[in-house]
């Protein structure tokens, strides 16, 4: 079967390309390889379900399992976006924090 | 629980990138009470990228300020202090030594181990006598700590005043300095 690989990034209008490795059911390595710039890849596969292990830079998963099992399949991520925290004294208006940690857990409520 | 996003902060800021959502927000800075972090909790939304956050200690800095900078000592009543950053950009409102030569600084923060340097410098004295106006900088190991700071009696200093046409000529008068 001839198949179809795509890899998009939601948002996004940058070319990025993807590293991936296809296995077989038995966790055989069938294909390593990458996309092209458009995140395209194509190939023949003998048999009709393969997992795929797909491998981003700063994006988010940076790691993605799925499924190949038609014609073309898609695969999205998301933009990666940094923040910028600052942390001051709150009762010295504007005094850097010299070294320290924030960590933000994410709120399921 | 999933792991949460762990922010690295350096002179104030951090950069990381993260998920769109709501988070509740904790502190790990040494010297600060880490349960004042605010706000306690964010919403990082796209389009916004900058997140401000404050927190505070609960440390006093006393700075004791006498003639001979020894506890004893006479105390400068009126003499000026300010927090400030190494590079001297200062904080805060300024802070003024009282009848017995103290200035507290209230909420700065102090730890056992890894303590944060916590710079200051004298603006001004009482007007009577001299001061280090350079950038101080010492670290809290307990909650209350105090520093003696000498402002010292003026130097004497020889003044001559002699003719501009004959040198050497001495002159009797005075001189005013403003």
């Amino acid at each position: 079967m001839k198949i179809l690989i795509k890899c998009c990034v939601k948002n996004d209008l940058a070319f990025h390309t993807f590293k991936f490795n296809i296995y077989d059911l038995n966790n055989n390595l069938i294909i390593s390889s990458k996309t092209d710039k458009y995140g395209c890849y194509t190939c023949d596969l003998p048999k009709k379900l393969y997992k795929i292990v797909i491998y981003s830079k700063n994006l988010i998963p940076n790691r993605m399992v799925g499924i190949l099992n038609k014609e073309i399949n898609t695969f999205c991520f998301i933009k990666n976006d940094s923040i910028v925290v600052t942390l001051t004294d709150s009762n010295y208006s504007g005094l850097k924090i010299g070294r320290g940690k924030i960590m933000l857990w994410q709120n399921h409520m | 629980m999933a792991k949460p996003y762990v922010i690295n902060i350096v002179n104030g800021s951090g950069t990381e990138s993260i998920l769109n959502g709501t988070y509740n927000v904790s502190a790990n800075v040494s010297g600060y009470n880490n349960e004042s972090i605010s706000p306690s909790s964010v919403n990082v939304q796209a389009g916004t990228n900058n997140y401000a956050f404050q927190i505070s200690a609960t440390g006093t800095l006393t700075l004791h300020v006498t003639e001979t900078g020894e506890a004893g000592g006479t105390p400068i009543v009126g003499a000026t202090f300010v927090r400030t950053d190494a590079s001297g950009t200062t904080y805060g409102n300024p802070i003024t030594t009282d009848s017995e030569g103290n200035a507290v600084f209230n909420n700065v923060p102090f730890a056992a181990t890894n303590a944060p340097l916590i710079y200051y410098k004298q603006t001004a004295s009482d007007g009577e006598h001299e001061f280090d106006d350079n950038v101080q900088n010492t670290s809290l190991t307990t909650d209350s700590q105090t520093i003696q700071i000498t402002n010292a009696t003026p130097a004497s200093r020889t003044i001559t005043l002699t003719d501009a046409n004959y040198a050497n000529l001495p002159i009797d008068g005075e001189l005013t300095l403003n």
